[in-house]
């Protein structure tokens, strides 16, 4: 493929970037590579990425990723500096989860190299939507891996397509007096020895009914809890959950595979160990007892950024409501993450890669 | 109903795809609020948004229903209104648009209608059609409010001589396959990938498949990757309870528990929870499903006792079953009077 001429552009003038919310925008490249394990996983390789036109694919109906449900995904932030310069957040790390998960439901891996290179060729080519620096916003960079061969009877598919897409987004949440939050009773989604830490699409459709029913009795989000019924907190639908405790910040270990190993998560533990000097516990349980002397609370994640928590309850059970003092820890870890992710802040080693389209000679 | 097609060996068609001619498809909006008049299109690709709420977040769900050719050449859709019934069970837990048995059942007869020829002689197999449905329009955390419905069909072939000589199945702990009060109940695609590598490595191990325990204690057994479980214990017929939302409500499972209760006459427990280790106890040991109807199990072996084969020598209720069934199926035998069996009209087809 012929890289000349490929260059970042500045934000798009027609799109009114102070209104972005996190949504869908549509962009107008993609980027894809392909495998074929038809002879076996072992000589088959990803083919190099390549951009296309933003079509639709063309499955059959009887695509594997359709009716057996092999599709993992992956989240990225792209953000403008100041200088005009592109950069992505931490994604390395996303590229290992996007393996793990892979590993997990019988996908092939997608080399680090492959990823890496998918994704900036995505940003590369859809640049003008990297929204403007100081309007806070970010590309959203989704890596996307689905079962493309069609068969019939459950087994795994042997034909997978990388698809990334991607979409400018703005502020999930604008809830600056903080989220109202329900833990969900009658419903799991996750189970030991299951497929809940993976970044697979299935774990999300079985959680609308939970975040429609909380809605509809007035929270934002909903608070899941483990399915033993030992009142373990794990986490909500696409976001992690922080609970300071006697000065303690406190996030539940995902030894058990029931908690999505978030890259947002892991990067608010560094900050608050070694920017704020917190104390922070992240490898053991968190029980909802625990919770309900929470002082704060807040969520983390690629889309929810760090989003301070209000009240955490149950319309049914009065004991359970928690009320937190205060939204100022949230409020500086966002401060202090954001910083850094838009380059005000020096960025800890490798957590920002530049994007610039010299990277992306041809493969040799 | 055109006469089945020459050149297809019915018997040795396994359970995979065999292409045929048309599909049918409808679209569903919130905005417009109702499902678009049935299509029948040639069999396909179909757009699919990389944004899709269905690739992304697992808004997808299916049925699997057989129709079968009688020995005078009409053609019999087996109990649609179960799977109607359980489509839009599963539509409605997953938050997506439901339609009504009428059109389900429409749609079922109309792609059988569009590709009769691919119908089975009678007694050679089935022509399986497969209605999914998945949220077709792009978000990326929004509601989902578009919805692509489509009907395909693939003629399958008996499987009585491969499952009838018993499966080696392994138990396992290590791995589980849903959450108690979750979705395991549901045919959403998402309910399949978790069974994946357990039974590839039990594949490895020299297993046919895996049978799944209760991902709470591993005390009660549940599931195989695709099918129901069933076993024979002191003359009584046992199928575990579907009340903790972790199993599948099998078509099969039902209509196999009514042939055993009301034909054979035999006690039916299939409302309790159900240990491990009374399949330790048992005699007799199936699974049961769409695809395989029922496959026997020859024997057992649990992780935790994986030193003992579990041998089961008995499979006369399951052969019973089988064959009682499969003679209802092909119109040899008379179905009970509450099942519905639809005869499907010959139409016109229409050309796109």
């Amino acid at each position: 493929m012929v890289q000349e001429g490929l260059y970042l552009e500045s934000p798009r003038e027609d799109l009114d970037w102070s209104s972005l919310r996190f949504s869908y925008t549509k962009c107008p490249s993609l980027v894809i590579s392909d495998i074929d394990i038809s002879d076996g996983a072992d000589g088959a390789q990803w083919s190099a990425p390549r951009a296309i036109p933003h079509d639709p694919l063309k499955l059959e109906p009887s695509a594997g990723a359709l009716n057996y449900g092999q599709t993992i995904f992956e989240g990225i932030k792209a953000f403008r500096h100041d200088d005009g310069s592109i950069h992505m957040f931490r994604i390395d790390e996303n590229a290992k989860r996007l393996q793990r998960s892979a590993e997990r439901i019988l996908i092939p891996q997608v080399p680090e190299e492959i990823f890496v290179r998918a994704v900036k060729m995505c940003c590369v080519w859809n640049s003008s939507y990297v929204p403007p620096y100081d309007s806070g916003g970010a590309l959203y960079l989704r890596p996307l891996v689905v079962a493309t061969e069609p068969y019939l009877g459950v087994r795994s598919s042997k034909v997978f397509r990388l698809v990334v897409y991607a979409t400018p987004v703005g502020p999930f949440f604008s809830k600056p007096e903080g989220l109202a939050v329900r833990l969900v009773t009658g419903f799991h989604r996750s189970y030991p020895n299951g497929v809940g830490s993976t970044k697979m699409g299935g774990n999300y459709a079985p959680c609308m009914q939970s975040m429609a029913e909380a809605r509809q009795s007035g929270y934002d989000l909903v608070l899941y809890l483990d399915a033993k019924g030992r009142g373990l907190v794990e986490e909500s639908t696409a976001a992690n959950f922080f609970a300071l405790v006697d000065g303690v910040l406190r996030t539940p270990s995902t030894h058990r595979k029931t908690i999505l190993d978030g890259i947002t998560c892991d990067s608010i533990c560094y900050i608050a160990r070694h920017v704020l000097g917190m104390k922070v516990v992240d490898d053991e349980d968190l029980p909802v007892e625990l919770v309900r002397t929470a002082e704060q609370a807040f969520f983390t994640g690629t889309a929810v950024i760090v989003s301070p928590v209000k009240r955490i309850g149950h319309e049914a059970d009065s004991e359970m409501a928690v009320i937190c003092k205060s939204l100022d820890l949230a409020q500086e870890l966002k401060v202090i993450l954001t910083d850094i992710q838009f380059g005000r802040r020096e960025a800890p080693e490798g957590w920002l890669t530049q994007v610039t389209p010299s990277d992306l000679e041809p493969l040799t | 109903m055109e006469t089945p097609i020459e050149g297809i060996q019915w018997n040795s068609l396994g359970f995979s795809q065999t292409k045929t001619d048309f599909m049918v498809t409808s679209r569903f909006s919130t905005k417009i609020g109702r499902w678009e008049d049935l299509q029948v299109v040639q069999y396909g690709p179909v757009d699919v948004e990389p944004a899709s709420a269905a690739l992304n977040y697992g808004f997808s769900v299916f049925e699997g229903v057989k129709a079968f050719r009688s020995e005078d050449g009409s053609v019999q859709l087996f109990r649609p209104d179960m799977n109607a019934a359980r489509f839009k069970q599963s539509a409605e837990r997953m938050n997506m648009a439901a339609m009504d048995n009428e059109l389900f059942i429409d749609a079922m007869c109309k792609v059988i209608a569009a590709n009769s020829r691919f119908v089975p002689p009678c007694g050679e197999g089935a022509l399986y059609l497969r209605p999914l449905l998945f949220a077709s329009n792009c978000q990326l955390a929004a509601e989902t409010e578009e919805f692509t419905f489509v009907v395909f069909a693939s003629p399958t072939g008996n499987y009585f001589t491969s499952v009838d000589r018993g499966l080696r199945v392994l138990v396992t702990e290590t791995y589980n396959r849903s959450a108690i009060d979750g979705v395991g109940f549901v045919k959403a695609s998402g309910n399949y990938p978790a069974t994946m590598l357990p039974k590839k490595l039990a594949i490895e191990k020299g297993f046919d498949d895996v049978l799944y325990t209760d991902s709470n204690e591993s005390r009660f057994v549940e599931e195989a990757s695709a099918s129901n479980l069933f076993f024979v214990r002191d003359g009584k017929l046992y199928t575990p309870d579907t009340s903790r939302k972790t199993i599948h409500e099998g078509i099969t499972r039902a209509s196999l528990i009514y042939l055993a209760r009301n034909e054979l006459g035999m006690e039916v427990v299939d409302s309790e929870p159900l240990t491990v280790d009374m399949l330790k106890s048992a005699e007799e040991v199936f699974l049961s499903g769409t695809a395989i109807v029922i496959a026997r199990v020859k024997s057992l072996t649990f992780e935790n006792d994986a030193d003992q084969e579990y041998k089961y020598p008995s499979y006369e209720v399951g052969k019973q079953l089988k064959e009682m069934l499969m003679d209802i199926q092909n119109g040899k035998r008379k179905a009970p009077s509450s099942w519905l069996i639809v005869d499907v009209p010959s139409l016109p087809v229409q050309d796109q």
